[in-house]
């Protein structure tokens, strides 16, 4: 099972015996699963923990044409259209949550294949917005 | 001279930690609380100390704890005789504030009129001036050449319908002056449509400190010390407390003598605060007034040994303030926000399902918090879960004891910025009590430990507790009492 800690970046593979093992590691250790997430508290940190493929698995589909909602929240503005090319950095979508303003931009110029979400649409973090060519 | 009129049910119009705040202070002073809420908080913690809730409408808070009229009808219908605002929402609004005297309810919190004469920012410097409070020293004559001169260098040229940083440039040689009106001219004209300049006295890396100041309804208005709230990020408040390390009982003197004056200015009553900039040398100048209960209240109440809700209740009654308030306080208390966002990530807000909210405890330790295990953290309200607030006798234990109950603090299910403050409270500058508003943009906080294997381990039990149908769980959020949650312990 490889494991990857999301707040340091930290990748680990852990034996199947690892996982599985009976005897409990050294320290007091808080963990919860929330679906494909752990979240572990240790010696006064947070670790959020997600399963990633094993080195030597196939790669995960390329989402890089996909743009993703970075946060859960509201869209504010729309600032492009289909089929408008836009270079990278361009803001595209304006996101607004609790009072804050978060802009979504150009990960590299391109044009905009479509658009999925329209002006005042809630979004979840991690939703697509929208696909680039 | 008012009449007393006793409070005995209270409308608490907010949500949060602060509502539970307010039923708190309701609690001590022996009145009966009233919650309102929205349907996202059906069972939030305030709605369950309360004494009755009243339903307002849709989680949006337009619809439901910013729509006035539905707040004065929960009001009058569920039998209150007062509203207390909290912060935020209602609590600068005068107009509200004067619907909830006209309904016949005692509003807990200042006169309307002093709300609206501290709302506007350049009228309410002109009063300040005219009260004799020290405010940034400024003019709006640029183009005589004269304004290095008599404001001093280094100065800022500002747009007068400015703000953000936009249209702002920052003086040092009066050879530049020149070139900096005209080039902020024309950003003004084409940002705001409106090329009027002024320039102010460009105070460095100033701390803000402000005074708590309280008015009885019968003309009398005290001090009671200061607060450091320099620890700040885009103008949001991140740690604050009392008192600060910088100002002596001489300052202290000086600064509380400033914000009863401002105070009194604006005939002001109930609890308020007075913010100034204070620069190196001492010197100091009034920045706004907030005409509301303070987020940061707590740690004028546990170094002062004060209950400002208590207060509140019983000045907005008709009773005079108590003879013997302290004026300086006995004791250090250091707050710390903790807040649903990614600090290592932008500081982006976060959501989601509090799956696990365990709070400290411990001698000199104090939580004001509003959320419980299983909470939904949602985008429809600020994103502050709880204060941590530590008292110590001195600076130090406070600050170690902050460290520590953070340390303790427990939030699974919802990204926080617990070790962030944690880092922050331990760097060196603010060990030293060494602060400015703009420390926390430099400040250099040591990374997050990386995980031990002890971590991986645990989480890798957590994945195979669930039997080789792990993957295929979708992602949804678990019940918080699920089995999915355990304890490994040595």
């Amino acid at each position: 099972m490889r494991l990857r800690e999301t707040v340091t970046g930290a990748v680990r593979d852990l034996s199947e015996a690892g996982a599985h093992r009976s005897s409990p590691p050294a320290g007091a250790l808080r963990a919860v699963r929330d679906g494909a997430v752990v979240w572990v508290f240790a010696g006064g940190e947070t670790y959020r923990l997600e399963r990633v493929a094993a080195r030597g698995a196939a790669e995960p589909a390329d989402l890089s044409h996909d743009l993703v909602s970075p946060m859960p929240g509201r869209v504010r503005a729309v600032l492009v259209v289909e089929g408008e090319t836009v270079a990278k950095g361009a803001t595209l979508f304006l996101l607004e949550a609790m009072k804050m303003e978060h802009p979504v931009r150009a990960p590299r110029e391109g044009v905009v294949r479509s658009l999925r979400v329209a002006e005042g649409a809630m979004v979840s973090a991690g939703e697509r917005l929208g696909e680039m060519e | 001279m008012t009449a007393a009129r006793p409070i005995r049910r209270l409308l608490v119009a907010n949500r949060g930690e602060i509502a539970v705040r307010v039923i708190r202070g309701c609690r001590a002073a022996g009145v009966s609380p009233v919650a309102v809420y929205s349907e996202a908080d059906r069972s939030a913690r305030h709605v369950r100390l309360a004494d009755e809730a009243v339903l307002l409408g849709p989680s949006p808070a337009a619809q439901s704890y910013l729509d006035a009229r539905k707040v004065l009808t929960a009001a009058r219908e569920s039998g209150c005789d007062a509203v207390h605002p909290g912060y935020g929402f209602f609590s600068e609004n005068a107009a509200f504030a004067r619907a909830v005297e006209e309904a016949g309810l005692v509003w807990v919190g200042p006169p309307p009129s002093a709300i609206e004469a501290m709302g506007l920012k350049v009228p309410s410097r002109e009063r300040m001036k005219r009260a004799g409070v020290p405010v940034v020293p400024g003019t709006q004559e640029l183009d005589d050449g004269d304004a290095a001169r008599r404001i001093g260098l280094p100065l800022v040229v500002k747009a007068s319908a400015g703000g953000g940083g936009k249209g702002m440039r920052v003086v040092r040689d009066a050879a530049e002056l020149p070139d900096a009106i005209a080039s902020c001219r024309r950003e003004a004209e084409a940002a705001f449509g409106d090329g009027t300049l002024y320039a102010e006295k460009y105070l460095e890396r100033p701390r803000h400190v402000e005074v708590q100041v309280f008015g009885d309804r019968h003309g009398r208005v005290v001090a009671l010390g200061e607060r450091e709230c320099s620890l700040q990020r885009r103008h949001q408040k991140v740690i604050e407390e009392c008192p600060s390390p910088a100002v002596t009982p001489a300052l202290r003197r000086r600064l509380c003598e400033a914000a009863v004056a401002a105070a009194r200015a604006v005939d002001y009553a109930s609890a308020g605060t007075v913010e100034f900039l204070l620069a190196h040398d001492g010197s100091f100048h009034f920045l706004e007034m907030n005409t509301r209960l303070q987020v940061e209240h707590p740690v004028t109440e546990e170094a002062l040994g004060l209950d400002l809700v208590v207060l509140q209740l019983r000045t907005a009654a008709g009773e005079p303030l108590p003879s013997d308030l302290p004026e300086a306080p006995s004791a250090h208390a250091i707050e710390a926000r903790v807040y649903a966002e990614d600090a290592e990530n932008g500081f982006l807000p976060q959501t989601g399902r509090l799956l696990v909210w365990e709070e400290p405890s411990g001698p000199g330790i104090r939580v004001d918090s509003g959320v419980t295990a299983g909470d939904e953290v949602s985008v429809h309200y600020d994103p502050m879960l709880a204060k941590v607030i530590a008292r110590g006798a001195t600076r130090d234990e406070a600050r170690r004891r902050l460290v520590a109950a953070l340390g303790e603090t427990v939030a699974l299910g919802v990204t926080t910025n617990l070790s962030y403050l944690r880092r922050v409270l331990e760097s060196a500058p603010v060990a030293a009590g060494e602060l400015d508003t703009s420390l926390l943009e430099r400040l250099e906080v040591p990374p997050v430990p990386p995980p031990s294997e002890a971590v991986f381990e645990a989480a890798g039990r957590a994945f195979s507790v669930w039997g080789a149908g792990a993957d295929t769980r979708p992602a949804s959020i678990p019940d918080p009492f699920d089995a999915g949650e355990f304890r490994v312990l040595r």
